[in-house]
């Protein structure tokens, strides 16, 4: 078996799957590029028998000692684009400076207009539906896909906030876009029913059958070696063998977790090599109102608010990205039953030491995530989020506001990111890869993914990670 | 034996926090076999059944339930099966005109029928 490639991909998430489309435009017809997944590979019917999009159960893969902060990910070809709900705001062009602007956080290497011309093309690749209407993002192109329907709670709050709500940019088709029909607003968008929801399976699928490429499924990368200052191997473990492989150039897209930990396991120390373990956090707040009906949009969540993102106040608690959402609850009260909205505020964190991964002491052959708390920042921001919440009930015919007792609704307080471990910078000392993602040391290594995020920013991140994957491959190929 | 059905129980509910509206009951029969089946597992079933059993006294038991250290529990399934129901029905296809018959449709399973949030519009502003 020829072990040599030109280019190692490991993963098959967003991350790496934007990453490898972009350098198949590069390569030369004789290139031999090899994509290692963990997982195997489902197709969406068998995401719709199952019900269910994580196809090895992932809390199986790792140690977590914390039960209010879970980590969620997917195990499978097409990784977490598998599982998400498909929310894609850009960042703004201050998350890229908050230690510049507001003395808090890091700075990225790159800054917004670095990457806003990626931006345009993932959310070209993704068909992304939006509008800049309302949406502080500046924008060179018009988004792919008009906007969904607001519902009538959402054009409330955006008579009141022209300059500031949007509806919410999305990869849940509004309209039939190639193989995927328009989002129905079923409501169950980690296993979408009917697959509008852009995956990597549905929409970049393509790049597994390029005659340049082959995938092993089932593939579980161990290790890298490296000789001098170069990877010079990837072991891996498949079909109950251990082999080593080698690659001219190594590209690692697995995800938070364990892309830090692929390099600690190889040996690789430093003091931000898995520091900074970060994601946003949220809460959901829901509105009882009188006379208003939350009705009317056309997919899940159909309104995003950033009246509380940018500003000074960031030199003391997070920003926060308002969703509003549109499922089936039902309030079980005769005439008025979709008389209320939940309101989720979604905040960044700072990344910082004491929240990291490293090797399992019970099993140093998988990963720990130690978190031990949420920081000081976000508790600003949760003392914060009645005022916040009062801003939009002021606009809204409201009965009763209900607060949860703690942090999020969702269990294990998590929004299914993972960010921030082998993060991006111009010193060695203080990151681990350079603005092009490539490790400072190993220049033949390039860590994809949001675990190279210097600061979380509200937004969800897979479109951010999916524009620098087409960046990074550019830098490397182009 | 009490056996493992607990369709009498669902009926009950709805027959009791929903009584302004007019079920056929064939179709809250129908609705409580399919919810009962889907949504009432083996680890908690045992008490449902006996609830079932003793339906005939509802009411009674719904407020000394209500009361009970199972409340929270209890509650969290009523209003399932409240919301399921209605979810289920025609109710909101007609504008949740409650001087109608509300007829059962099918199981409100957004993977058997997709594309069935009844509070969802499509089509694009003029």
């Amino acid at each position: 078996m020829d072990t040599h490639f030109d280019l190692i991909v490991v993963g098959t998430g967003p991350a790496a799957a934007f990453f490898l489309y972009r350098a198949l435009t590069h390569l030369p017809a004789s290139a031999r590029i090899l994509v290692l997944e963990r997982g195997a590979f489902h197709d969406h019917k068998w995401h719709i028998d199952h019900r269910d999009t994580w196809a090895e159960r992932h809390r199986k893969t790792f140690v977590n000692h914390n039960p209010n902060k879970d980590w969620i990910y997917s195990i499978a070809v097409g990784g977490s684009s598998n599982c998400w709900y498909g929310v894609t705001p850009r960042m703004l062009p201050n998350d890229f400076k908050l230690r510049s602007l507001y003395g808090v956080g890091y700075d990225w290497p790159i800054t917004y207009n670095d990457i806003e011309p990626y931006y345009a093309q993932a959310e070209e690749i993704m068909a992304i539906s939006g509008t800049g209407d309302g949406c502080p993002a500046p924008r060179s192109t018009p988004f792919p896909q008009p906007p969904h329907r607001f519902t009538d709670v959402d054009r409330a709050i955006k008579k009141a906030f022209p300059n500031s709500f949007t509806a919410q940019p999305t990869a849940r088709a509004r309209l039939a876009v190639r193989n995927r029909p328009a989002c129905c607003a079923t409501g169950v968008c980690h296993a979408c029913p009917v697959n509008a929801k852009f995956t990597v399976i549905n929409g970049l699928a393509g790049i597994f059958d390029d005659p340049r490429v082959t995938l092993w499924t089932e593939t579980l990368v161990d290790r890298f070696e490296f000789s001098g200052d170069r990877v010079s191997g990837v072991i891996c473990k498949r079909k109950k063998q251990e082999f080593t492989v080698r690659g001219d150039l190594v590209a690692c897209g697995t995800n938070g977790i364990f892309n830090p930990f692929l390099l600690q396991r190889s040996g690789l120390a430093h003091p931000w090599l898995g520091r900074g373990l970060n994601e946003q956090v949220s809460v959901t707040v829901r509105l009882d109102l009188n006379g208003l009906a939350n009705v009317g949009g056309s997919s899940i969540g159909n309104g995003t608010g950033y009246m509380f993102w940018d500003g000074e106040h960031r030199r003391k608690r997070p920003a926060a990205m308002l969703l509003t959402s549109q499922g089936t609850s039902i309030r079980l009260e005769k005439g008025r039953w979709r008389e209320f909205v939940n309101l989720l505020f979604v905040f960044e964190d700072i990344p910082s030491q004491d929240r990291y991964v490293i090797a399992s002491k019970e099993n140093p052959k998988i990963p720990e995530t130690v978190y031990p708390s949420f920081s000081d920042y976000l508790e600003a921001g949760r003392k914060a989020l009645p005022g916040l919440v009062e801003q939009i009930a002021n606009v809204l015919p409201v009965e009763k506001i209900h607060y949860p007792s703690s942090w999020s609704n969702t269990k294990g307080n998590t929004e299914a990111h993972i960010l921030g471990t082998t993060r991006m910078g111009t010193d060695p000392i203080e990151s681990v890869v350079d603005s092009g993602q490539v490790h400072h040391r190993y220049r033949n290594l390039v860590m994809l993914g949001s675990s190279v995020f210097p600061s979380c920013s509200p937004a969800n991140p897979t479109l951010t990670l999916s524009a620098l994957s087409l960046r990074a491959a550019d830098l490397l190929f182009a | 034996m009490l056996g493992n059905d607990c369709s009498l129980f669902v009926m009950a509910v709805i027959r009791h926090r929903l009584d302004y509206l007019s079920i056929p009951e064939d179709d809250l029969k129908k609705f409580a076999d399919d919810f009962q089946k889907n949504r009432i597992h083996e680890t908690n079933r045992r008490f449902w059944v006996f609830l079932s059993a003793i339906s005939f006294i509802h009411p009674i038991v719904d407020s000394l339930v209500r009361m009970s250290s199972r409340s929270q529990q209890y509650e969290e399934l009523c209003i399932a099966i409240q919301e399921t129901f209605l979810l289920s029905s025609d109710f909101f296809f007609h504008a949740a005109d409650t001087s109608r018959t509300i007829n059962y449709i099918g199981s409100f399973d957004p993977w058997e029928r997709p594309c069935s949030n009844p509070f969802a519009r499509f089509d694009f502003d003029k």
